[in-house]
């Protein structure tokens, strides 16, 4: 069971990061990418699952002031209020990664860097 | 003495005197009111004197908090090459303390540095988690490399911080 609130933070999450207004970064945990905010910070990941059905799980978590873990959702836990959860955690996840990574960036630098060399 | 009072009663010269008692007191009170702003206006300069002293001593104090956190978050980066697994939780909380320090005593600083120190304190709370557990399992962390690499993050964005703050106040 999920909070509606949860939902239209991960629909805004995803939107923000397409339009380049939230910086995500690394963290020690592999495929973990953190963005904070003046008292919380979000974690994006995803961690390996053993089932049949898919091998990995998406998850949002939400950790306060205090770096302690206040919420944490598995695509699983939001497939109630959130119809194709596991997809639309996943696009997620991926835009995430490349703002993480620098991926636009460098798309971007070395496009115009082609198309300035006509 | 008559005569006198008699002249004085035919010239209406008791209203002059009235008058001009009048006018020196109005003037008298302007002066007095006068002196009363200044006064006021003084007190008021005086005290945005001593907020202003505050206001930079308080920033000196910011501006050296944050390089203390930065000197301390380049030993931990020198503690990861010498691999002192043993000695860095003791230099995470040191870290972590001055970082919660720097944001208790400026509440006012700017979202976007609070939203720093916020970042970096969640990346160190989550390395000193996997130094812990490698303590507690004997085993030395298998992301080693990374380590340094976060780190540097943190480094040059409080560095880029220290920067500001310095230029806002003309160091």
């Amino acid at each position: 069971m999920s909070d509606d609130r949860l939902i239209k933070m991960i629909h805004l999450l995803k939107q923000r990061t397409d339009d380049r207004k939230i910086s995500w970064e690394e963290t020690i945990n592999e495929n973990i990418y953190q963005s904070a905010f003046p008292k919380y910070t979000i974690q994006i990941g995803y961690y390996p699952n053993d089932s049949f059905s898919k091998n990995i799980d998406y998850f949002i978590r939400i950790l306060d002031e205090d770096n302690k873990v206040i919420e944490d959702a598995k695509d699983d836990d939001l497939k109630d209020e959130l119809e194709n959860s596991f997809e639309i955690m996943g696009t997620l996840y991926r835009s995430v990664r490349r703002q993480a990574m620098g991926v636009d960036k460098a798309l971007d630098s070395i496009l115009s860097e082609l198309e300035n060399g006509d | 003495m008559e005569e006198l009072l008699e002249q004085i009663s035919k010239r209406h010269l008791g209203d002059a005197a009235s008058i001009i008692g009048l006018l020196i007191a109005l003037i008298g009170f302007s002066f007095t009111l006068f002196g009363v702003w200044r006064s006021k206006k003084a007190a008021e300069m005086a005290q945005e004197e001593v907020r202003s002293v505050k206001q930079a001593i308080a920033r000196s104090s910011t501006i050296a908090d944050f390089s203390a956190a930065v000197t301390t978050m380049n030993e931990i980066k020198r503690l990861h090459r010498a691999e002192a697994w043993v000695v860095l939780p003791d230099r995470y909380a040191a870290l972590r303390s001055m970082l919660i320090s720097i944001r208790s005593t400026n509440p006012d600083l700017q979202v976007e540095y609070r939203t720093a120190i916020q970042n970096a304190l969640q990346q160190f709370s989550d390395i000193e988690k996997i130094v812990e557990r490698s303590l507690a399992s004997n085993k030395p962390p298998t992301n080693r490399a990374k380590l340094n690499e976060i780190v540097s993050v943190q480094i040059d964005r409080l560095i880029e911080i220290l920067e500001e703050i310095k230029r806002d106040i003309g160091v």
